[in-house]
């Protein structure tokens, strides 16, 4: 919210956002943007204007003028959306922000100007992250918010900060671009009052008996006397960003530098904010059947997109499309903040990294299912010794302190075999005994009971084999000595 | 020839590839025969080739080695072992639990895949991989992609054939003869074949009496069972 009438503002008009965005695709070619419901052409180019149409013709009018007209229908959200893009970018030099849909975006200069050093330094900082978009803008400065407004909509490109220019600039503009109602603007006619110059040296009260309220609050506000509320913007929690492919795609081969470009986006987001992602989620919109989702996990907090791109290209190794793709939303809900290097650079670090690099990779082209950490249990029952644990658990710091327990535990015992059977198998060959019996009697209490003796054995190929012997005297073989 | 050689080796005319910086630094195997035999240990990063039957002893022949490796606290790999490993032998045999990966690969190039990858990342100091074969290529980047990730690289077979012809650091075939293994060196990068000689490789306990290091630890169980009442 604003009350401030005295800081300087300044206001960016956007006309032409929605052809600036088709740019790309049609650059020669006149085009238009139609707006069906009111039927009137809202955007044009400048090969159109050469052609002789202008803003407000209708689609007839528009097409006899041109057999090679480019036409596209107007929606807000487009526009809308690149509002929000330029937002976030300019989030990053200056903090007032609020944008004015569909068309403009306001900033408060005041308080920025100390951080700069001056009005010049200050838009010469804007400038460079504008002129990125290349879109076509107007822009104005004014110690208003209206008239900054108005300014700009006169298609200006005026900065200063002087308040005598502002004013003679403010008063060769027509009352028909300010916000005032028509009907008003047609009142105000009738007494003779045709240009804004005119409309200031009025005082307050006399236009208040002839105008509605909202216009009479729209010249209050042009005079600086009136507050103006607006929502200042706030950059998003989650990253999430849908990019339309300009042409579909089905080989994901051809996919994957365009999604290095959407990761790009992550990565500059997740650079500015000192964070890093475990997960990302990548939606692929398929032309005719339903978009593939794929959640993509780092062992290791990442923010680069070469980084993200590698277990990415990996995963996608398996997926095959239905349908060509048109386009991708990539999100990432959480991010992790980047904490300080710890302890030595050369030696843990790089091997820590590499280890969690390689787990990543691993998990996504394999799975996660097949990637397994070994824990063990203690029992005595053979069966129940081994855990083989996927990532989630894994992860916890309470593993490792178990296992350091472990591993120092006398409860080991001498000559197990590295390799145990899943299902014992009946003996079969011909073996000698070399060590045994070894009698484990245990699980009664938990519907496993287990009563067998154990040897050690070695057939007469030189195999070393872990047998058993049930109470029915029944003989099986439960590992192998490797 | 024989003593041609020899007096040209004395004036230090013939230079050798054992005398390569990268081959000097061994890693010793812990048992004396074999690090004589393999002058000094297995060399510090390659493919080892161990083929032998399966339960002959030829993990426990290798891990003393690893161990000594293993204070760098990189991790062991083991890919798609015939059977579940045992994490009981593991600790035993003195490896951290937290430093070890099972991967269970569905196919063959799958396996062979994770096994490189896991080689040339530098973040584990030994891979182990079970395959029936290995093509001449196959092996060559297994080779390349050890060395380059300072890793040692097992591959341990059951057939004996193609023993020697593939492009690896050492190529070992064991044969279990009671208490003692019989290695035959088949290939060494810096040596020559060697014809078999025997490595002791016993149980930890002693024959008869299995369950002695065992008793201490049913004895403390009960103990703490005591206590708890």
């Amino acid at each position: 919210m604003q009350f401030d009438t005295s800081s300087l503002w300044i206001y960016l008009y956007l006309p032409n956002l929605q052809l600036d965005l088709q740019r790309n695709e049609v650059d020669t070619k006149p085009s238009i943007i139609y707006e069906p419901r009111s039927n009137q052409v809202v955007q044009l180019n400048q090969a159109a204007q050469n052609l002789g149409l202008s803003l407000g013709m209708g689609l007839a009018s528009a097409s006899i003028l041109s057999n090679e007209l480019v036409i596209t229908e107007y929606k807000q959200e487009f526009a809308n959306q690149a509002l929000q893009r330029l937002a976030n970018d300019l989030y990053l030099v200056t903090s007032d922000i609020a944008i004015d849909e569909p068309y403009g975006i306001y900033l408060r200069a005041q308080n920025m100007l100390k951080l700069y050093g001056g009005l010049a330094e200050y838009w010469h900082v804007l400038e460079q992250v504008l002129s990125k978009y290349n879109f076509r803008m107007y822009y104005a400065s004014a110690y208003s918010v209206n008239v900054a407004k108005l300014l700009a909509k006169h298609h200006l490109r005026f900065i200063s900060d002087n308040k005598e220019v502002i004013r003679s600039r403010l008063q060769k503009c027509t009352l028909q671009l300010s916000d005032i109602d028509e009907k008003d603007i047609e009142k105000l006619h009738r007494v003779g009052i045709k240009t804004l110059d005119n409309l200031l040296i009025q005082p307050i009260s006399a236009l208040a008996s002839r105008l509605s309220r909202a216009s009479v609050s729209v010249v209050a506000g042009l005079r600086g006397e009136a507050p103006v509320k607006l929502c200042f913007y706030q950059p998003p929690e989650t990253y999430r960003d849908y990019l339309e492919l300009l042409y579909d795609i089905q080989l994901i081969d051809k996919l994957l530098p365009v999604i290095k470009r959407c990761l790009d986006g992550l990565e500059s987001y997740l650079l500015v904010r000192n964070a890093l992602a475990l997960n990302i989620s990548l939606q692929l919109h398929q032309r005719e059947h339903e978009p593939i989702e794929q959640v993509i996990n780092s062992a290791l907090p990442l923010y680069k997109s070469a980084d993200w791109l590698d277990i990415i290209a990996l995963r996608f190794e398996s997926i095959s499309l239905s349908s060509a793709v048109y386009g991708i939303t990539l999100c990432c809900e959480k991010i992790e903040k980047a904490d300080i290097c710890e302890s030595d650079f050369f030696s843990e670090k790089s091997t820590h990294v590499a280890a969690m690099t390689l787990l990543s990779r691993l998990r996504a082209k394999l799975g996660k299912q097949k990637v397994n950490l070994l824990e063990y249990c203690d029992d005595y029952r053979p069966e129940n010794v081994n855990q083989y644990l996927s990532e989630k658990q894994s992860s916890g710091s309470q593993l490792k302190v178990s296992q350091t327990k472990d591993s120092s535990a006398p409860s080991l015992f001498n000559d197990r075999p590295g390799l145990l059977l899943s299902e014992p198998i009946p003996l079969t060959s011909k073996v000698t005994i070399l060590n045994g019996p070894e009698r484990i009697s245990s699980g009664w209490w938990d519907d496993a009971p287990i009563e067998r003796d154990y040897f050690l054995a070695q057939n007469t190929k030189g195999q070393q084999l872990w047998l058993f012997r049930t109470p029915q005297d029944k003989w099986y073989v439960h590992g192998y000595f490797i | 020839m024989k003593s041609l050689l020899h007096d040209l080796q004395k004036k230090q005319l013939v230079w050798t590839a054992s005398s390569l910086d990268q081959h000097k630094e061994r890693v010793a195997t812990g048992y004396h025969k074999l690090d004589k035999a393999l002058h000094g240990g297995f060399p510090q990063a390659g493919l080892v080739h161990v083929s032998s039957l399966t339960g002959c002893g030829e993990l426990r022949l290798v891990l003393p080695a690893l161990v000594n490796m293993q204070k760098d606290a990189r991790l062991c790999v083991f890919i798609t072992p015939p059977h579940l490993l045992n994490s009981e032998f593991l600790l035993n045999e003195g490896i951290a639990l937290e430093r070890v990966l099972i991967i269970q690969a569905d196919s063959s190039d799958e396996a062979l895949w994770s096994a490189e990858q896991c080689a040339k990342s530098g973040a584990c100091s030994a891979v182990f991989i079970w395959q029936a074969t290995l093509q001449q290529l196959q092996a060559k980047k297994l080779e390349l992609a050890a060395i380059k990730g300072q890793c040692l690289n097992f591959f341990f077979t059951s057939t004996q054939q193609q023993s020697d012809n593939l492009p690896v650091s050492l190529s070992l075939s064991l044969q279990r003869q009671n208490e003692q293994i019989q290695v035959k060196i088949n290939k060494q990068k810096v040596g020559w074949p060697l014809p078999p000689f025997k490595v002791k490789l016993p149980f930890k306990s002693k024959l008869g009496s299995p369950m002695r290091q065992g008793r201490q630890a049913s004895q403390s169980n009960v103990i703490a069972l005591h206590a708890k009442h």
